[in-house]
């Protein structure tokens, strides 16, 4: 079975596929995920745990991808994949996460608590397998910074 | 057979996108970057493909999830599969080859039908 599976990945090369992404398929038609909508639910769950500030991107790679993302995105979508990337495959995925946390948290709670959240969200929203989620905690929030960081987030 | 033949793509696809729009979960279709289209005379249907290269007609859907926390997107992708099927069958398209669905974004806290 694992070695057809790998035939089939070989022979057939990345087609048409537009955002390449997790395939299903079946005898009526193939099912895809795109990358993008596995990076926004991690996203999501990332955010749903409290102690998460923000997600930040960092890096030109970052800004870059966050750029195109408002250009070509929908409009009147405040959820972007900025600070997200993953790496999706046949059934796994690989996340990668940097964010802010709120001051005063226990930092490995918090990121034991986005990670088992991002695993279970993406698994019964897709069906793929969390292998690793890697957090970068890239600052720390005050709540006295409030003015400040209100003029940081756009 | 000759019947389904006089079946424009476009009206198929208009048939399958309203079709496809509203099974709940669906926030929309064809709003994505990779959006594939069927073009007809002073219209386009975004997010619908449909090709007859070989005799049975495929259908592609490109669409749009709205986010919540139970749903399940292969589960999603084949109810739309399956309210696609309905709509051809009520036009009377009796060939249907392969009918993939794409989920290209997920929208947040959007108006959901």
């Amino acid at each position: 079975m694992a070695e057809t599976r790998q035939n089939v990945a070989e022979t057939r090369p990345q087609e048409a596929a537009p955002a390449r992404a997790t395939d299903l398929v079946t005898e009526h038609g193939r099912t895809t995920i795109a990358d993008d909508v596995v990076a926004k639910i991690a996203a999501i769950a990332a955010r749903e745990v409290p102690g998460v500030h923000e997600l930040v991107s960092q890096g030109v790679g970052g800004t870059l991808s966050g750029l195109t993302q408002r250009v070509a995105g929908g409009g009147g979508d405040n959820i972007g994949t900025q600070g997200v990337s993953v790496e999706v495959g046949q059934r796994e995925a690989a996340v990668d996460l940097r964010m802010i946390v709120d001051y005063g948290v226990s930092i490995p709670q918090v990121a034991d608590a986005v990670r088992r959240n991002i695993r279970n969200r993406v698994n019964s929203m897709t069906g793929l397998t969390v292998r690793e989620v890697n957090i970068d905690v890239t600052d720390l929030y005050f709540a006295q910074q409030q003015q400040q960081t209100d003029t940081r987030v756009q | 057979m000759p019947e389904h033949a006089a079946l424009d793509e476009i009206v198929i696809a208009r048939a399958v996108a309203a079709a496809v729009q509203r099974v709940p979960g669906v926030a929309g279709i064809g709003q994505g970057r990779h959006a594939t289209a069927t073009y007809g005379p002073n219209q386009v249907i975004r997010g619908v493909g449909v090709t007859r290269a070989r005799g049975p007609l495929d259908i592609d859907i490109h669409l749009t999830a709205a986010y919540g926390a139970a749903v399940d997107l292969p589960g999603l992708a084949e109810r739309v599969r399956e309210a696609a099927r309905a709509a051809l069958d009520d036009l009377g398209v009796e060939e249907v080859g392969r009918i993939d669905v794409t989920v290209e974004d997920l929208r947040v806290g959007g108006e959901q039908p």
